[in-house]
C-alpha cells in the first residue's frame, strides 16, 4: 500500500470501557495515517466531535449517562457532524446477525463485538471515506 | 506445560546438520590436519583415529554421522574396518567414505563391496571432499526421518492391534452375560427374576459400550495425550455399586467381600478423578480380584484417608513370583485362559492418566493385595487447580461425615435411541436420574410431569423439535408459575450445526446453554457436575488450568492490562449481584462481554452474559457463586507472545 496517496484520517472512538479504547487505539495506531481520538465519556463525545471533525465515529450502545443511539441522534441533527460516517460497535449484536444483514441493523452500520478482532479492525478502516 | 514434540525434532535435526560429527581414519596426521581444516571449516565435529583399530572404538564411543576412510594403512586396512563397522549393528548405518590414491576400479569395487557408499580419489579437492559429505550426511538425515516415522507408524499400529485385541477379550465377559440372562429369562416365568435378569443384561451392554468409548481413550493415555478432568468421587459408594455389579461372579464362588472404613463414621473416601475411569479401573480389579480368590474365601476392601485417597483390595490368591516384577506391565498374565494381560496394564494406564499409581503387595504369603492411590478432592489449596471449575460444592467442603448429595433429574430427549445409552453411560452416577424420551410431544409431557433439574434437549426430533419444546414449557411456565420460588428446569439445547445465530435462536427460545454435537463426554459432564454442585443453576465452567493465551506483540502490554482490569472490577460485580442490583449487574456484564470477546476472551465472554442471565432469572446467589469463579480463572492466564510474521 502506497502512503503517500492515502489521506490522514482522524477517528473518534467513544466507549465507556477504557480497556476497549486502549485496545483499539493500539491496533489502530499501526495505521500511520490514522490518528486515533478516544473518550470513555459519551457527554464529551459531542462536543469532541464538533470541536475535531473526525472522518469516522466508532462507537458503543450500551453506555451509562448517554446511551450511543442518542449520540448518533444528536450528531446527525447538527450540520457539522451530519455527514460524518457513524459505526455502532457493540455487544448487543452476534456477529452473526451483523453478516447476515451486510454490516447494518436497522438501517444503521454496525460491528459486532464478538467479530475476531482483525475483522473489527478491518471493517473500521474500510469505514474510513 | 507440554513441550512440542515437533519443536523438539526441529531442533535436533539444526544440531546434526550443524555440528555433525565425522570420524576421520588416516594413518598419515597431515591428511587428518587438511581434512579437520577443510570440514572445520564448514561447521563439522571432526574426531580422528591413526589406524582401524582406534577408529572402531571411537566408532562405538559415540557413534559418528560419517566416517572418512583411508584405505592404506598399518595393521587393519581401510577395507576391513569398514567389514567391522558394516557388521556391528551399532554403526551399520553410519555412512563410509572411503579416500584413498588406490583408483583402480577394482580398488574401487573393494570398497563398495564392503559397504562404502562413496571413494573420493587422493590428492582430493576441498570443494569435493566437502560436496561428498553434505550429500551423504543428508541422505543419512533424510534416511533416519523415514525410519523414525515407520517406527511412529508401527507403535501406532501395534497399539491399535493391542486395543482391538483387549477390546475382544473384555467384550466376551458382558457378552457372555447378555446371552446367558437372555436364555434364563426364557428359562424362567418368575416376574421378579425377568426383571432382575433384565437389568443385568442392560448393564452388561452399557458396560459393553463403555468399552468401545474406553478403548479410544486409552490410546490416549498411552500417548499421554488424554485431557483428564477431574471432579470429586466418592469411592466407598462407586466400589460398593461395582460389587453388587459383580455379585453373581462372586456368588458362584461363594465369595464374600469385608470392607473397611476410614473410621467408623467416616464411609466416605473422596477423590479426585474421572467416574468413568475409576469405575472401569476398580470393575477391572475387582474382576481379577473375583477370579483369582479361591473358592469361599474372602475379598477384603480396605479404603483409607490419608494425603492420598487409597483403596486396597487383598485377595487369598497368589501371584505367581515370575510375574510379579512386571504385573503392570502389557502382555503378562497368569495363566489366565484367553486373556492378554492388558487387564492390569489398562488398570495402570488408568490410575497414573488420574495422577494416581497402583502397586502390587504380595509380601504376604497366600494373598495378593492391589494399592490404588489417587489425590483427594480438595475444596481448595494446591489441587483446586485440578478441579475444573471453582464450585461452592457441597461435596468437598469437609471430606468426613458428608451425606452424598441428593439426586438430580435429567431429562435427554433425542430421536436417535443410540445417544440414549451413550449419555447414560457418560453420565453415570449414583446421584443422577436420568430419564430418556425419543421426541418433542413427549419432551414437553415429560417436563410438566416431573421435576426435572435439567433437560438436554436435541433441537432436530420428530413431531416437536426442540426450540418448540423449549418455548411451550418457558410459556406454560410463565403462565401458571406465578410462585417465583417454583424451582424451573434449566435446558439445554443440543444441534449438529454450530452457527451463531442457531445459538441466538435458542437462547431467544429459553435454553440456557448450547451444546454442540458430537458431544465429548467432558463437556456434558461438567455441565451437569456443575448442575449437581451449585444446585439450582447451570454455570459454565470456567478453565482455571492450562489457560496459555497467544498475544499479538502490538498488545503485550495491553493484554495484562484488561486482565487486571477485569480482575479489579470483580468486586463491583459482586457487590451488584449482593444489592440485587439486576439493572447494574446486567449494564456491567454486556460492557465485559464485549470487551472480553474483544480482546480474545471468548470463553469469558459467554461467561460474564450467563451472569446476566442468571441475575435476569432472579438467581442472584447462583450468580454471585459464578462471580466467585472469576479471580481464579483470569489469575490462571498465563500470555504467550507470538512472533509478528507468524
Amino acid at each position: 500500500m502506497n502512503t503517500q496517496t492515502i489521506k490522514p484520517a482522524i477517528i473518534l472512538i467513544v466507549d465507556d470501557d477504557p480497556t476497549v479504547l486502549r485496545l483499539l487505539t493500539a491496533k489502530l495506531s499501526v495505521f500511520k495515517w490514522i490518528t486515533v481520538i478516544a473518550t470513555a465519556d459519551p457527554q464529551a463525545a459531542i462536543a469532541l466531535a464538533v470541536e475535531k471533525l473526525p472522518d469516522l465515529i466508532v462507537c458503543d450502545i450500551d453506555m451509562n449517562k448517554m446511551d450511543g443511539c442518542e449520540i448518533a441522534q444528536r450528531l446527525q441533527s447538527q450540520p457539522a457532524t451530519k455527514a460524518i460516517p457513524f459505526i455502532f460497535l457493540s455487544s448487543l449484536v452476534a456477529a452473526a446477525d451483523v453478516e447476515r444483514n451486510k454490516g447494518t441493523i436497522g438501517g444503521r452500520r454496525m460491528i459486532s463485538k464478538q467479530s475476531p478482532l482483525d475483522k473489527i479492525i478491518g471493517a473500521i478502516i474500510e469505514a474510513v471515506p | 506445560m507440554n513441550p512440542s514434540p515437533v519443536h523438539e525434532r526441529d531442533m535436533n535435526d539444526k544440531q546434526t546438520s550443524q555440528q555433525a560429527d565425522v570420524l576421520v581414519v588416516d594413518d598419515t596426521p597431515d591428511n587428518i590436519n587438511v581434512l579437520r581444516e577443510i570440514l572445520g571449516a564448514a561447521g563439522y565435529k571432526i574426531r580422528a583415529a591413526l589406524n582401524g583399530n582406534l577408529a572402531l572404538k571411537a566408532a562405538l564411543a559415540k557413534t559418528p554421522d560419517l566416517i572418512l576412510m583411508d584405505v592404506v594403512m598399518p595393521g587393519m586396512d581401510g577395507i576391513e574396518t569398514c567389514r567391522m563397522l558394516k557388521a556391528n549393528a551399532q554403526t551399520r548405518e553410519v555412512p563410509v567414505l572411503i579416500i584413498s590414491a588406490l583408483d583402480r576400479t577394482q580398488d574401487k569395487l573393494r570398497g563398495f563391496e564392503v559397504g562404502a557408499v562413496d571413494y573420493i580419489s587422493k590428492p582430493f579437492r576441498a570443494e569435493e571432499v566437502l560436496a561428498r559429505v553434505r550429500t551423504h550426511l543428508s541422505l543419512r538425515e533424510a534416511r533416519q526421518q523415514l525410519e523414525k516415522q515407520n517406527q511412529a507408524l508401527r507403535d501406532a499400529a501395534r497399539l491399535r492391534d493391542d486395543v482391538d485385541h483387549m477390546l475382544k477379550h473384555d467384550l466376551k465377559g458382558p457378552l457372555n452375560a447378555i446371552i446367558g440372562y437372555a436364555q434364563l429369562i426364557r428359562e424362567t416365568d418368575s416376574g421378579e427374576q425377568t426383571k432382575e435378569f433384565s437389568h443385568i443384561i442392560e448393564e452388561s451392554g452399557y458396560s459393553m459400550l463403555n468399552m468401545i468409548h474406553e478403548s479410544f481413550d486409552l490410546l490416549k493415555m498411552e500417548r499421554g495425550t488424554y485431557e483428564l478432568n477431574p471432579q470429586p468421587i466418592n469411592l466407598v459408594a462407586l466400589i460398593q455399586r461395582i460389587t453388587v455389579e459383580s455379585r453373581t461372579p462372586a456368588e458362584k464362588k461363594q465369595l464374600t467381600f469385608a470392607t473397611t472404613f476410614p473410621s467408623d463414621e467416616n464411609k466416605v473416601l473422596l477423590a479426585s478423578g474421572e467416574l468413568l475411569l475409576c469405575r472401569s479401573l476398580f470393575h477391572n480389579l475387582l474382576k481379577n480380584a473375583v477370579e483369582a480368590a479361591p473358592a469361599g474365601s474372602e475379598i477384603a476392601i480396605h479404603y483409607e484417608l490419608a494425603d492420598v485417597a487409597r483403596v486396597s483390595i487383598t485377595n487369598q490368591g497368589e501371584v505367581p513370583v515370575a510375574i510379579r516384577e512386571r504385573f503392570f506391565d502389557k502382555f503378562v498374565t497368569s495363566g489366565k485362559v484367553g486373556g492378554t494381560g492388558l487387564g492390569t496394564y489398562s488398570a495402570r494406564l488408568m490410575v497414573e492418566s488420574q495422577r494416581g499409581s497402583i502397586r502390587l503387595d504380595s509380601r504376604t504369603a497366600g494373598q495378593t493385595t492391589l494399592i490404588v492411590e489417587l489425590p483427594l478432592a480438595h475444596a481448595n489449596g494446591e489441587s483446586a487447580a485440578m478441579q475444573p471449575a471453582k464450585t461452592p460444592s457441597v461435596q468437598t467442603a469437609a471430606p468426613a461425615l458428608e451425606p452424598m448429595p441428593p439426586t438430580t433429574h435429567l431429562l435427554y430427549a433425542d430421536d436417535d435411541l443410540s445417544n440414549h445409552t451413550y449419555i447414560r453411560r457418560i453420565l453415570d452416577s449414583p446421584t443422577l436420574k436420568i430419564t430418556t424420551c425419543a421426541n418433542g410431544l413427549q419432551a414437553v409431557k415429560e417436563l410438566f410431569t416431573h421435576r426435572y433439574s435439567l433437560a438436554i434437549i436435541d433441537l432436530e426430533m420428530p413431531e416437536m423439535d426442540g426450540c418448540t419444546v423449549a418455548m411451550q414449557y418457558q410459556r406454560e411456565l410463565n403462565q401458571y408459575a406465578t410462585d417465583a420460588t417454583i424451582s424451573r428446569t434449566y435446558l439445554i439445547a443440543l444441534t449438529g450445526h454450530d452457527a451463531p445465530s442457531i445459538r441466538k435462536r435458542c437462547l431467544d427460545c429459553g435454553f440456557a446453554r448450547v451444546l454442540t454435537k458430537p458431544i465429548s463426554p467432558n463437556d456434558i459432564r461438567l455441565v451437569v457436575q456443575h448442575q449437581i454442585a451449585v444446585g439450582d443453576f447451570l454455570p459454565l465452567a470456567l478453565p482455571t488450568a492450562n489457560n496459555t493465551m497467544e498475544v499479538d506483540p502490538i498488545l503485550a502490554e495491553i493484554i495484562p492490562e484488561f486482565i487486571a482490569s477485569r480482575v479489579e472490577q470483580i468486586p463491583e460485580l459482586k457487590a451488584a449481584i449482593l444489592a440485587h442490583d439486576g439493572e447494574r449487574v446486567r449494564k456491567l456484564c454486556h460492557q465485559i462481554t464485549g470487551s472480553c470477546s474483544l480482546h480474545g476472551f471468548p470463553t469469558a465472554s459467554d461467561y460474564y452474559l450467563e451472569i446476566a442471565t442468571a441475575v435476569e432469572h432472579g438467581n442472584f446467589a447462583a450468580a454471585a457463586a459464578q462471580c466467585d469463579a472469576l479471580p481464579a480463572y483470569w489469575n490462571s492466564i498465563t500470555l504467550d507472545s507470538i512472533p509478528p510474521n507468524s
